[in-house]
């Protein structure tokens, strides 16, 4: 009875004590667009980026393969997309409806094809989002280890690995990429699997230069130190005192990186469509396509595409800046 | 106190000019583009850019001002003394070389562009109008050909006296006894010889032409100037081979030089090994191999000491070189290239309405139409399943959509095609009959007689699964095309798109995969072939069953009498009767129609082209086969033209 009266009771606080009201998560939304109405913007195209991708899933489990099921499961048709990627429409008289203005039922016309404009820059958003997506997981991956190992032991192995990166780097990226695809020792075949891969690899010094600068700073921290006295290993420091606190820069170079990733992919396909796969709805392919073909004739074509692949990149750098001022203490507004 | 936020700041800003013009112009954009959603047409017809002939604008209007050639080598303007020189400009695939340099190996069109005007022949076309013996003319021969004989078996060419092999430093120094050396008759009995090789080691090579040259009995040199040819028969189109677009005479030495110290023993003219191809492409030609930077640009230089055909006193050829670029082939380049007179001339890749559009704007220039020889197909091996099955090649044939094709590959501009080529309309069959053939009438009802039968002829071969479909890689337009293949091929004969699989491949590839016995590989194919001349060319090599292009494994004896009884007709109307005979088993439309030759290759369309040049381009000649470079002999460049002020140097 006494061990019971010795237990102190948990009471409503005294109302000088309570802790103040968390903001709803519509309330920080709001926050956000006000403060940041450029971010916002941002969010918003990315969002809508994505949202063209999304379609129902199919029970189609297997290997992922990109873009239509990256996952490993099948995505089935957008759900923006009216019409399939490679369906043409015809007129009266039997023909193809080439090159239409756009229209109700052709919002961004047709191309020479017959095909419709919009239903193409959806599927088409499906393989660059997913390109992005995998090549910068890579990237990223694979940049934050190399970053975080070379930066926290520093010494000859950090000069060998940064001077073997510079070299890397000192290539041009696009030139990397065009040799990579063309000796491709494990394909004959143009693959978005390898244009991915080979777009990652691209990527990696470019992040592992940022993670080991972060790096650089954080293993001087206080706690870095308290976790080497009390005998952590130097994985073990890596992992659970290192890596949580970059986390801030990772998601940040993540963001604004999928923006070049998206842009390079487009550029690849516009520049040597040989490299990539030519079927499928594809923002650079298409692009090029148009461009080839003469850009006055093909006004439509050459405008939603470029102003698709515009968009999603202005949409991914305003977000990335905006994600970037948030996250980072410094930049943090009160 | 609340820091200030973006829109706070936005509404205390004053109405600056800046502000209003951004709001003005934002505005408008915004009205400007709901106006143009507004405007649009829909489907079903209500398009109203979509005219009876294709898409876009026609260039009909502009039909009268095509100059009509007749004789390549007659009708042509000598070049004044005093604007002689420079260096003509054009684009072309001419650098972009996809199999070997060898002129009696290779079989990629451009690549014998680049060749004949380094090598010369026997004879040569001297126009396009009618490819009949008529219009064969001499090139390294003296005359035309003595004729023993009736028909012929026998064939005595005179050779000019005086021709000389080319002659430069870098030449001089690999081939010394080579450089400057008369052209003789045995170098004429080599090449010919060398053709009829039935070799196909890669040592070796693979002589695409030699169902020709295995017509010879036996070719003797009677003397340094004269050589004998005995025939195994009468062989109607022999005079023609002589003047085909590889009969090139090359020198022995260039084939069996010494490789050096260490190096492989060659027996081809395979310039991956050895000197450079500018020291080892020895011609006769007007022009020297100058230098070619794979994809990017092939240069020929002007031979002072060609042999000038009958007129050596004009002293051609007139230009000091010609340049072809391959890096900017595509129509939005090509206009501002052609504008900016960094080419001379240029036609379009995919669409021709820059070409008429510029014409109209400055009516001066030189405009040109032309028939390309070469054509879009589909090859099977008809030993493999189920292209073995003639009904399933006859529902692919009757399936496709070639108004499709026409209007999307080539913009409208382009024509449907049978077995032979319709830039050869001598021996084509008629185009107008052509258009009441199943697969090719676009008749309404006509049309969907021909996709009814299509699918009947499918399920009835049991709707067999495709292997995989093989492609070509260039130009962009055949990959780009695969998607709308795959849906009229749904729909047509309802095939599920995801079951038809295919691969992109270089021609190269394809041509190795054709030749291997594998059904695994290219059963079918989807691709470009170049295009010939005479009648012999387009059907015997493909289709007998001794034939050096037979990738189909074709042995069909009633088809094969036929291509033999047109070799041995002298009689050039009853030949032509015989051409679309056998134009006319190949699509099915003789007998039951179920043959094993029928429908062994599917033909779909062929490239008309659009070209403008500068008027101060003389002379200029268009073939529509390749290997007539040869013309470029004749060409000048007016510079007292006033057109040819601010063309670049």
């Amino acid at each position: 009875m006494a061990q019971e009266q010795a237990i102190p009771s948990i009471g409503p606080a005294a109302p000088e004590f309570a802790l103040p009201h968390r903001p709803g998560v519509i309330h920080n939304v709001l926050k956000f667009i006000r403060r940041k109405p450029l971010g916002a913007v941002g969010f918003f195209l990315v969002f809508f980026v994505i949202a063209m991708t999304l379609g129902t899933p199919k029970a189609e489990f297997g290997v992922p393969e990109l873009p239509h099921s990256p996952f490993g499961f099948k995505l089935g048709k957008p759900w923006l997309a009216p019409y399939d990627e490679e369906q043409n429409f015809k007129n009266a008289t039997g023909r193809l409806n080439q090159d239409a203005a756009p229209s109700w039922k052709h919002w961004l016309g047709t191309d020479s094809h017959g095909r419709d404009n919009w239903a193409r820059v959806v599927w088409g958003a499906r393989r660059s989002l997913f390109i992005g997506l995998w090549a910068l997981a890579l990237a990223t991956a694979a940049g934050t280890f190399i970053g975080v190992v070379s930066g926290y032991f520093r010494g000859w192995f950090d000069t060998a690995v940064q001077r073997v990166l510079d070299a890397l780097q000192s290539f041009p990226p696009l030139l990397t990429l065009i040799l990579i695809l063309s000796i491709a020792p494990f394909t004959s075949q143009p693959s978005l699997v390898v244009a991915a891969f080979a777009l990652g690899f691209v990527g990696i010094p470019q992040v592992q230069r940022i993670v080991r600068g972060v790096v650089l700073s954080t293993r001087e921290q206080q706690y870095v130190e308290a976790a080497r006295v009390i005998g952590a290993t130097d994985a073990r420091t890596m992992t659970f005192y290192i890596l949580p606190n970059i986390m801030a820069s990772i998601i940040v170079v993540f963001s604004t990186g999928l923006g070049v990733v998206i842009l390079a992919e487009a550029a690849l396909a516009f520049i040597v469509p040989q490299v990539v796969p030519a079927e499928g709805a594809s923002w650079g392919l298409d692009l090029g396509e148009a461009y080839r073909g003469g850009v006055v004739e093909h006004t439509w074509e050459v405008t939603s595409y470029a102003g698709i692949i515009a968009l999603a990149v202005l949409g991914l750098n305003l977000a990335g800046d905006a994600l970037r001022d948030v996250l980072d203490p410094r930049l943090r507004l009160g | 106190m609340e820091e200030p936020t973006y829109w706070d700041r936005f509404w205390r800003r004053r109405l600056s000019r800046r502000r209003v013009l951004t709001g003005v112009a934002l505005t408008g954009s915004g009205l400007a583009a709901a106006a143009v959603v507004g405007c649009g047409g829909g489907d079903s017809g209500t398009d109203q850019n979509q005219s009876a002939g294709g898409r876009g604008g026609s260039g009909e209007d502009l039909e009268s001002q095509v100059p009509q050639f007749i004789d390549a080598r007659r009708e042509f303007t000598p070049a004044p003394a005093d604007v002689r020189g420079g260096t003509l400009r054009f684009q072309g695939f001419d650098p972009v070389v996809l199999d070997r340099h060898d002129p009696h190996q290779t079989q990629f069109g451009p690549m014998y562009a680049n060749l004949s005007s380094v090598f010369s022949k026997l004879y040569m076309y001297k126009s396009h109008t009618e490819p009949t013996w008529q219009n064969i003319v001499p090139d390294l021969a003296e005359s035309a050909p003595e004729m023993i004989g009736n028909p012929p078996t026998e064939y005595v060419v005179k050779l000019r006296k005086g021709v000389k092999f080319h002659d430069t430093d870098a030449i001089r120094s690999n081939f010394p006894d080579l450089a400057g050396r008369e052209l003789k008759a045995d170098d004429v009995v080599y090449s010919y010889e060398r053709q009829k090789n039935a070799g196909q080691s890669l040592q070796k090579g693979y002589y695409y032409r030699r169902s020709q040259y295995e017509t010879i009995d036996s070719i003797t040199a009677t003397d340094p100037y004269t050589i004998n040819i005995k025939t195994k028969g009468p062989i109607a189109p022999f005079y023609h081979f002589m003047a085909d677009t590889n009969a090139m005479i090359i020198p022995k030495e260039i084939v069996d030089m010494d490789p050096g110290p260490g190096g492989l023993p060659l027996d081809t003219v395979d310039t991956n090994r050895g000197p450079a191809p500018g020291e080892r492409m020895i011609g006769t030609g007007p022009f020297l191999w100058g230098d070619l930077k794979f994809g990017i640009e092939y240069k020929a230089v002007r031979n002072p000491a060609w042999f000038g055909w009958d007129e050596p006193d004009l002293q051609r050829p007139y230009l000091d070189g010609y340049t072809v670029s391959g890096s900017s082939l595509n129509d939005t380049s090509l206009e501002a290239l052609f504008r900016r007179k960094e080419v001379d001339t240029a036609g379009f890749i995919e669409n021709p309405d820059w070409v008429f559009k510029i014409k109209r704007e400055k009516p001066d220039l030189e405009f040109f139409r032309s028939w390309i020889s070469g054509w879009i197909n589909s090859r099977f091996k008809v030993f493999c399943k189920p292209f073995d099955d003639v009904r399933v090649r006859k529902a692919i044939h009757l399936a496709t959509e070639r108004q499709q094709i026409v209007d999307v590959i080539g913009s409208g501009e382009w024509r449907m095609q049978g077995p032979v080529g319709n830039a050869i309309s001598y021996w084509a069959l008629p185009y107008d009959q052509l258009l009441t053939l199943p697969g090719y009438r676009q008749n309404k009802d006509d049309r969907t007689k021909d996709i009814t039968d299509a699918r009947q002829l499918f399920e009835a071969a049991g709707s067999p699964e495709f292997p995989q479909i093989w492609f070509a890689d260039i130009p962009s337009y055949i990959p780009n095309f695969i998607g709308t293949w795959k849906q009229f091929m749904n729909q047509n004969l309802g095939i599920p798109v995801d079951k038809l699989r295919t691969l992109t491949q270089a021609y190269s590839r394809i041509a190795e995969a054709i030749a291997d016995d594998s059904c695994d590989l290219a059963s079918m194919t989807w691709g470009f072939d170049n295009g010939w001349i005479d009648l012999d060319d387009w059907v015997y090599p493909y289709f007998h069953s001794t034939g050096s292009k037979n990738s189909f494994r074709l042995k069909d004896p009633d088809l094969d009498k036929l291509l033999d009884a047109q070799r041995i007709e002298f009689d050039i109307e009853k030949r032509r009767q015989l051409g679309y005979q056998i134009q006319r088993y190949l699509l099915g439309l003789e007998g039951d129609g179920m043959q094993l030759g029928a429908h062994a290759r599917t033909d779909y369309a062929t490239p008309r082209t659009a070209t403008v040049a500068w008027p101060y381009f003389k002379n200029r000649v268009a073939f529509p086969w390749f290997g007539s470079s040869y013309w470029s002999a004749n060409v000048w460049l007016n510079k007292n033209d006033p057109t040819f002020r601010g063309r670049p140097a």
